[in-house]
């Protein structure tokens, strides 16, 4: 689920849509707040977007250790 | 209320891909507890699109007239409207208000392109006709010139740099014209500290320019582009070494002084500032900025000494020229080789037509006092006009007596020359003190005592009471002298302790009082000659007496009533020379002798460069 949600993320339109609110759109104060607006919410998504991956790796990797565990031969007591 | 300025099609373009965005992340969530964080974000995203981005985008585009964004008519002569104007004006814009103001505080790369852009084509009588829109446009360029990128972006749009430059330099000069005639006036002051701001960080951006200077060539070609006022200006703020500022200085005075804008192709007909009679020209500007910077003055006077006319008669306070002379001349800031050339140049200045036929601007003060200013000038310089001095190889003793006669030909040059004779000897003193005492120090103190008596004697004084006075001084020079004697090896410490001994032979004599007025009246030759006599007679008494020689067969005393003592004295002294027992008085005749020889014969040679 965390993969989907990054993939998601990595494919959406909101990470380039700053693309279209530079200075050849639009100037002046507002433009510029929401030009600010837009990098930001492309910064925070990509964060976001990694850290799902991230996760998903960190998950993905406890699973694999316990899966070893239980192959490792126990000594009979 | 600000504004703000759009492309129609392509804003609609930005509401698609915004709605477009939020279609993408309407579908994006994850149950999973880890991802809340990222629902967090972009839920935050969704609203930042929709109700921050989206809403206005729309408000804009729908231009509803009750709405905060509504079409709006922008001032395109004010300069803080300059990137909603140009947008508009160039690229058919449409134009609204906006709620929000502009951030001063920020430039944005297309803010430091239209600024660059309007200032360059914009008409610069509107665009800085208030203090606010120059004092923007300083605020603008110090934050343009801490972002290489930014300057990059307002010197790709502004190539003239010049014509807003000289508009900037020759409202201030109106401006503190009008502050000198009227009085304080805050909305002018305020004016005139703009200006100066702008000016400050037009310079940076001037140094910054690409091809404009580098270390292996620091001299600002940039100033050859603008009026030598503001060029002035604009080097407040360049921090050159001393050095390029000397020349730079020069180079700006010299063009001043002898290039018309006219010539280039102007309207004008003289430089803006010479056209106006209050305020400081640019050579008051230059002046004061190399007094503030050491070194600076004395590069520049070496300069200057090639077109003196180009430093003399362009301050217009020329007491500044003045101080720059004084500074840069100073023994202590410029070589001895180096202060023939500028005292030679200066001198003949005074007596050159370009000096005494000025006319120029009715705005320049003629320098009436040059030529009683030349003798604090050459104060410092006075012994190496002496026949002895070593240090201006590159004038002839005749260069030298006429230099010191055009200087001396005012009253005033000479009365500030005699005064100054005590530093003269300090210094020397100094030397003495440093070397120990030289034939040629004594030499030079002799010749230089007996110029000054000369010219004394050749009555440059016309009233009594100069003459006195100068007299005095040179009498009290006479005494000092006695501090400069040369020390043979074979006499060694014992004449230092003569000194005390001489000087008490000196005041129980009387010698050195001025002789009886009845007799000598009027008679300034005889003055000199007894003073030079007293000086040497006084100083072999002295030794003699030291070295412990017998006292039966002491050298000749001055004689007072003689009407030539010291040709008399001369005559005295080689005869008692002759008879004197050479087995008895042992070598100490010889060091009296030398002593006669060191000191008398250089007044005479001082008497002869001086009686011009």
């Amino acid at each position: 689920m965390l993969r989907t949600m990054s993939a998601k993320i990595s494919s959406s339109r909101a990470l380039d849509v700053h693309n279209f609110a530079g200075p050849d759109t639009w100037v002046g104060p507002t433009p510029q707040v929401c030009l600010e607006a837009l990098v930001g919410v492309r910064r925070d998504l990509q964060n976001q977007q990694q850290r799902l991956v991230a996760s998903a790796k960190l998950l993905e990797r406890q699973a694999d250790d316990l899966e070893q565990q239980q192959l490792v031969p126990k000594m009979v007591s | 209320m600000g504004l703000l300025a759009y492309d129609p099609s392509r804003l609609e373009s930005l509401r698609a891909a915004l709605r477009g965005a939020l279609d993408d992340l309407a579908g994006v969530r994850s149950d999973d507890p880890l991802a809340a964080d990222a629902n967090a974000t972009v839920i935050g995203a969704r609203r930042a699109l929709g109700d921050l981005c989206l809403q206005r985008v729309t408000d804009i585009l729908n231009a509803d007239p009750m709405g905060s964004y509504h079409k709006a008519k922008v001032n395109g002569n004010d300069i803080r409207q300059t990137l909603i104007y140009t947008m508009r004006d160039s690229y058919g814009w449409k134009v609204a208000t906006d709620p929000l103001d502009d951030d001063a505080l920020q430039v944005t790369a297309a803010e430091a392109r239209a600024l660059g852009f309007r200032l360059q084509h914009g008409n610069l009588n509107k665009l800085t006709d208030t203090p606010e829109e120059v004092a923007f446009i300083a605020g603008q360029l110090a934050i343009i010139n801490a972002d290489p990128q930014l300057r990059a972006e307002f010197l790709a749009n502004m190539t003239d740099l010049a014509e807003l430059a000289d508009k900037l330099g020759r409202d201030r000069i109106d401006e503190v014209s009008t502050l000198l005639w009227e009085g304080y006036d805050p909305p002018v002051s305020a004016r005139v500290a703009a200006i100066d701001a702008a000016i400050e960080q037009l310079s940076h951006v001037y140094q910054a320019r690409p091809g404009t200077a580098n270390h292996a060539a620091p001299y600002p070609t940039w100033v050859s582009e603008v009026e030598p006022f503001t060029a002035a200006l604009l080097l407040r703020y360049a921090n050159l070494d001393p050095m390029t500022l000397g020349f730079v200085a020069n180079d700006l005075l010299v063009r001043w002084r002898n290039t018309r804008p006219d010539d280039e192709g102007r309207d004008e007909s003289a430089w803006t500032d010479l056209n106006v009679e209050q305020g400081p020209k640019t050579a008051d500007i230059l002046f004061q900025l190399m007094l503030d910077t050491p070194g600076a003055t004395t590069v520049y006077v070496k300069e200057a000494a090639n077109d003196p006319f180009s430093m003399w008669m362009s301050a217009s306070d020329y007491r500044l020229a003045q101080r720059v002379a004084l500074q840069g001349t100073d023994p202590a800031n410029m070589t001895a080789a180096d202060s023939a050339a500028v005292l030679k140049s200066f001198i003949e200045f005074a007596g050159s037509s370009q000096y005494r036929d000025f006319g120029g601007s009715p705005y320049l003060l003629h320098p009436t006092d040059y030529p009683t200013f030349l003798g604090s000038l050459v104060a410092p310089w006075l012994r190496q006009f002496s026949v002895d001095s070593l240090d201006w190889d590159s004038l002839k003793t005749d260069d030298r007596d006429a230099l010191l006669t055009a200087v001396l030909k005012d009253k005033g040059a000479l009365g500030i020359l005699v005064a100054s004779l005590h530093d003269t000897v300090d210094t020397l003193k100094a030397e003495v003190d440093q070397q120990g005492l030289t034939k040629q120090t004594a030499k030079e103190f002799s010749g230089l005592i007996g110029m000054l008596g000369q010219l004394i004697v050749d009555q440059k004084f016309c009233n009594e009471q100069e003459r006195e006075e100068a007299w005095n001084s040179v009498w009290g020079l006479a005494g000092d002298g006695l501090g400069f004697l040369p020390v043979p090896a074979v006499v060694g410490l014992a004449i230092n302790k003569a000194l005390g001994k001489a000087q008490e032979l000196v005041a129980d004599k009387g010698w050195l009082a001025a002789p009886e007025p009845d007799r000598v009246k009027d008679k300034e030759q005889y003055k000199f000659e007894w003073m030079v006599t007293v000086t040497t007679a006084t100083m072999a008494i002295t030794i003699y007496d030291q070295l412990g020689l017998p006292g039966d067969h002491r050298p000749p005393e001055p004689d007072p009533t003689q009407s030539e003592p010291m040709a008399q004295y001369e005559h005295d002294f080689n005869e008692w020379l002759n008879s004197a027992d050479v087995v008895v008085l042992g070598p100490g005749i010889d060091t009296i002798d030398q002593w006669k020889e060191l000191f008398i014969d250089p007044f005479a040679a001082g008497a002869s460069l001086g009686g011009t």
